[in-house]
């Protein structure tokens, strides 16, 4: 059979197309203007080889945005999955109101970053909720300025995504664990394993994909932290809890458009290579079933 | 024994846990039936007088309709773009090995990981004179989303076996009559995965709206939420029931196909 004829290359011009101008592109159009002046104030503009960069180096505030934003990326990865996999453990074994549990710990993956972020400005108010809740069960020291005090505001944001995205890790736990055929772990317990060691020794390894899915898309996501940020804090107080895609949207305001590029550039750099260094450890991890 | 006292142990601790999770919604639902007075003291959940003409307030406003409408047309269009230009192309880098196939597919392989660059994507806007509108907001949400529903569908097609196209061929089908009577209908658990994703991430997304229409005329349901607070910074009761309004279409989309949804993003995650 004639593939040529019967699969043409023209079927993907529509796709690419879209593709290599709105995504492509403006990714290579990048790589160069991270190295210019490009500003709104000047119409010509000028290479000026790693200035960008060294300007980011040297500025105490950027580079808190660069710590921030892999403080978020490994403190939501990690909240999201224990979690997610400790609940997928739960609903996972011979309890009822499964679906009930369920959607409930969903829920908050579908809800807008808007809503999310309007219910926790409220929870979190200096009079909300969580403050009167931890006086009122005997924790006074606890209370907190959740969002205003600069050395605990980065990990509120990072809690209330955790809170948001735990439901979808949870999910691909549960696919993972579902996968596994039950006589497995029948075997373990006529073995004499205890249910950590039948967890740490049968289900864990056998589920390695499901863990690398989700390592790696939380990850990914993390890094790419905008709209918890923008909702909750705008980044602040000050630059306490600006993250890599908040200071190019504020470059971009302040029309210095070559330095958010560079912004941008770096957080390129963090995901791919995070990526690839994550997926070829996993990729040796994997077991098939 | 271990296991029978075990069970309601397990059980109780999941629905504490399910408790405060819910809490911030619980929060939101039994606000929004509160007067102003009693939302802003943020001292107590259960509305003592249940006022039920919030929703009705909310949905007078001018602009709510509009921002719908915006909403509206910005999913539809993308979500159908995005499921037609993946089914023809994954059509054929699922089933044509060439090289220029295999560059293609890797290509789209690397959006998924790699992070739209908002400044130049802006710059490229304006060029084509796109900026601040609704075309050029939908194909940028469209290159966005292509990634994931090439990888998806490519995936599903490969699943298919390719006898049927062969035997297909051999009753004289072209390429069009194949793929459209043939595949397309095979590929509909797929599109449903995909167009509920897309759905819940275009309806509620901000960023893009934010950096790619400065009219708020043109803004999404979510995005007139800043507008709306700054209105009425003293009724969070109106500002619970319009999270609520927002929020409804997606959550109630989810209710009812949790089944299909939960199946999609499993099938989806872990087969790949």
């Amino acid at each position: 059979m004639n593939a040529r004829r019967l699969y043409p290359h023209f079927f993907l011009y529509p796709a690419l197309l879209i593709y290599l101008a709105l995504f492509i592109f403006p990714t290579l159009f990048s790589f160069i203007y991270s190295f210019t002046d490009w500003n709104a104030y000047r119409d010509t503009i000028r290479f000026t080889g790693l200035d960008n960069f060294v300007k980011i180096a040297k500025n105490a505030d950027l580079m808190l945005s660069i710590g921030n934003t892999v403080l978020f990326a490994v403190v939501t990865s990690i909240g999201k999955n224990v979690l997610g996999m400790l609940l997928a453990v739960a609903l996972c074994s011979r309890i009822g109101f499964k679906r009930l549990f369920r959607t409930v710990f969903f829920l908050p993956t579908v809800l807008s970053f808007i809503v999310v972020g309007v219910l926790f400005t409220a929870l979190l108010h200096p009079d909300g909720f969580l403050n009167q809740f931890l006086g009122f069960i005997g924790l006074e020291g606890l209370r907190q300025e959740w969002l205003v005090d600069r050395s605990v505001v980065m990990y509120t944001v990072s809690f209330v995504d955790v809170w948001k995205g735990t439901g979808f890790h949870m999910i691909i736990f549960m696919a993972g664990l579902l996968a596994i055929p039950r006589d497995y772990g029948e075997a373990a317990q006529i073995d004499g394993a205890n249910p950590l060691q039948e967890f740490f020794r049968i289900k864990l390894p056998l589920m390695m994909q499901a863990v690398s899915v989700n390592v790696v898309l939380s990850l990914i996501a993390g890094f790419k932290v905008f709209e918890q940020v923008f909702v909750l804090t705008n980044g602040g107080p000050g630059y306490a809890s600006s993250v890599l895609n908040s200071i190019a949207f504020q470059m971009f305001g302040d029309g210095r458009w070559g330095l958010g590029t560079a912004m941008n550039l770096i957080l390129f750099l963090l995901i791919t290579s995070f990526s690839i260094l994550l997926l070829t450890y996993f990729k040796r991890k994997e077991v098939d079933i | 024994m271990r296991k029978r006292i075990g069970k309601p142990l397990l059980e109780l601790a999941l629905a504490v846990a399910a408790f405060f999770y819910f809490f911030p919604v619980l929060m939101m639902i039994l606000g929004s039936f509160k007067s102003s007075m009693e939302a802003s003291a943020f001292d107590r959940l259960w509305p003592e007088v249940w006022e039920f003409g919030n929703f009705r307030q909310v949905l007078s406003g001018e602009r709510i309709l509009q921002s719908l409408r915006n909403s509206v047309i910005i999913s539809s269009f993308s979500i159908a773009l995005t499921l037609v230009l993946a089914a023809v192309a994954s059509f054929v880098t699922a089933r044509r090995q060439s090289r220029f196939v295999s560059g293609v597919y890797f290509l789209f392989i690397a959006g998924l990981v790699a992070p739209l660059m908002y400044i130049p994507t802006i710059k490229t806007l304006q060029f084509l004179s796109l900026m601040n509108t609704f075309t050029g907001l939908i194909l940028v949400v469209v290159a966005t989303n292509l990634p994931f529903a090439v990888f998806l569908f490519t995936g599903f097609i490969k699943g298919i076996p390719r006898e049927l196209d062969e035997s297909a061929f051999v009753d004289g089908f072209g390429t069009m009559r194949i793929f459209w009577s043939i595949i397309l209908p095979l590929l509909a658990p797929v599109i449903a995965t995909q167009s509920i994703l897309m759905l819940v991430g275009v309806w509620n997304d901000l960023s893009m709206p934010l950096f790619f229409l400065n009219d708020s005329g043109k803004w999404t349901l979510p995005m007139l939420v800043y507008n709306f607070i700054s209105q009425y910074v003293r009724n969070w009761n109106l500002v619970y029931a319009f999270l609520i309004l927002v929020s409804l279409p997606v959550v109630a989309l989810f209710i009812a196909g949790q089944k299909h949804f939960v199946s999609g993003l499993m099938s989806g995650a872990v087969k790949g």
